[in-house]
C-alpha cells in the first residue's frame, strides 16, 4: 500500500487497481471515507531545492533544470565515511557489488573474509554451484548459500527475528525487522 | 546493523576462515535504535546473536531445503529494500536495466537522502525515463486520492 508513485508491490496487487484477484483490498481501498495527503517533504527540509525537484520527479514531471541537477551528480564524488549504501535495481548487480565491495574492504583492512556455508538438506533440479550462490534478499530467498563476512560488514536481515535478552524473568526481547 | 563474528554455542568466538555448517549464533551489531538499550554479558554494547533457521526457496521446478543465518550482505541494496529508509549519504544506479524494472525506481532512489552534497549516481543514465508518462490506471487512482482530499478537506476543515 502507501505511495503508489513508489515501487509496486512484487504481486502487482497494489489495491489501487481494480484486478479479479485482489476485490476486496481494492474496494476496501475504495470505500475510505477521508483522504488527507500529505505534501512536505520532511526528509530533504535541509535542501528545499532537492525537495521540489523530487515533487515533480514523483510524478515524472521534472524540469529541465531538475534533469540538470541530477546529471550534476552522476560521478559525484562525496566527501564522505568509506562504507556508503549503493542502490541498484537488479539482484545480480547488487550481489556483484556486494562481492566486490567485500573484497575491496578486505584487502584494505587486511581483515580476513569468513565463509559460512549453508547446510544443504534437501536439493532438487538444482546443482551444488548453484546452491552455493544463491545470494538472500529476494521476495522468497532468505539465506545465502555461502554467506561470507568480515567484522563490520553491513547486513541486511531477510526476516522479521525475535531474540530474548539475558535470563530476566519474564524476558525482555529485542524484535529486529526487516527492511 | 553489521556483522560482528560467529560464535559457538558457549558464545565462544569462532576463527576459522571457511566454517562448514552454520554454528549456534551469528554475532551482529545493531546500529539503529531497537527501543531498549541491548547490552549482554561479555559482548559490547548492542551486539546481540541471531541464530541459524531452516529456510526453503523454490523457483520453477528447483527446490533447496537449507539451514543458514536469515541475512545477507548490504553494501548494495535493491531498490525495493531501500523503500522508506533515509540514508545519510547514498550511491544511486539510475541506469534502466535490460528486463523489466519500475520507472518509480529512479525517484525512490534519489529521495533516500537529504541533501545533494551527500547523494552521488553510480553512473551515466538515460533521463528518458524520468518522463515516462504515468500508467492509465495510477493517474485515474491520484485524480480519485485528489477529489476524496478535497472533500475531506470541506466536510472536516
Amino acid at each position: 500500500m502507501g505511495d503508489f508513485l513508489q515501487i509496486p508491490t512484487v504481486s502487482g496487487r497494489d489495491v489501487y487497481l481494480d484486478k479479479p484477484e485482489c476485490q476486496k483490498g481494492h474496494q476496501l481501498w475504495r470505500s475510505l471515507n477521508a483522504v488527507v495527503l500529505l505534501t512536505e517533504q520532511m526528509r530533504q527540509s535541509e535542501d528545499p531545492e532537492l525537495g521540489a525537484c523530487l515533487r515533480r520527479l514523483r510524478v515524472h514531471l521534472p524540469t529541465d533544470a531538475d534533469i540538470a541537477m541530477i546529471m550534476d551528480r552522476v560521478g559525484a564524488p562525496l566527501a564522505c565515511p568509506t562504507i556508503i549504501p549503493m542502490l541498484v535495481r537488479r539482484h545480480n548487480l547488487r550481489n556483484v557489488l556486494n562481492e566486490n565491495k567485500l573484497r575491496e574492504i578486505s584487502q584494505a583492512s587486511r581483515l580476513p573474509i569468513t565463509h559460512c556455508l549453508a547446510t544443504i538438506h534437501e536439493r532438487q533440479k538444482m546443482t551444488l554451484s548453484e546452491a552455493y550462490s544463491l545470494k538472500g534478499g529476494k521476495t522468497k530467498l532468505k539465506g545465502d548459500g555461502i554467506l561470507s563476512v568480515i567484522p563490520g560488514a553491513p547486513l541486511l536481515i531477510t526476516k522479521n527475528i525475535k531474540r530474548p535478552l539475558g535470563m530476566s524473568d519474564p524476558p525482555n526481547f529485542v524484535f529486529i525487522t526487516e527492511l | 546493523m553489521e556483522f560482528y563474528g560467529f560464535a559457538d554455542e558457549h558464545g565462544a568466538l569462532i576463527h576459522d576462515e571457511i566454517i562448514a555448517t552454520p554454528p549456534a549464533y551469528m554475532l551482529v551489531k545493531l546500529n539503529h535504535d531497537v527501543g531498549i538499550n541491548v547490552a549482554l554479558p561479555g559482548l559490547p554494547p548492542s551486539v546481540i546473536g541471531i541464530e541459524p533457521e531452516r529456510l526453503s526457496y523454490r523457483v520453477g521446478e528447483k527446490y533447496i531445503a537449507f539451514t543458514q543465518f536469515p541475512v545477507t550482505l548490504a553494501y548494495a541494496i535493491t531498490d525495493y529494500k531501500c523503500q522508506g529508509q533515509t540514508y545519510t549519504w547514498v550511491i544511486a544506479d539510475l541506469k534502466k536495466p535490460s528486463r523489466p524494472s519500475p520507472s518509480s525506481s529512479p525517484y525512490v532512489q534519489l529521495s533516500r537522502s537529504k541533501t545533494r552534497a551527500c547523494l552521488s549516481i553510480l553512473r551515466p543514465f538515460d533521463p528518458a525515463e524520468l518522463r515516462s508518462p504515468l500508467g492509465k490506471e495510477l493517474v485515474a487512482e491520484l485524480e480519485w486520492q485528489k477529489q476524496k482530499a478535497e472533500q475531506t478537506k470541506a466536510l472536516y476543515l
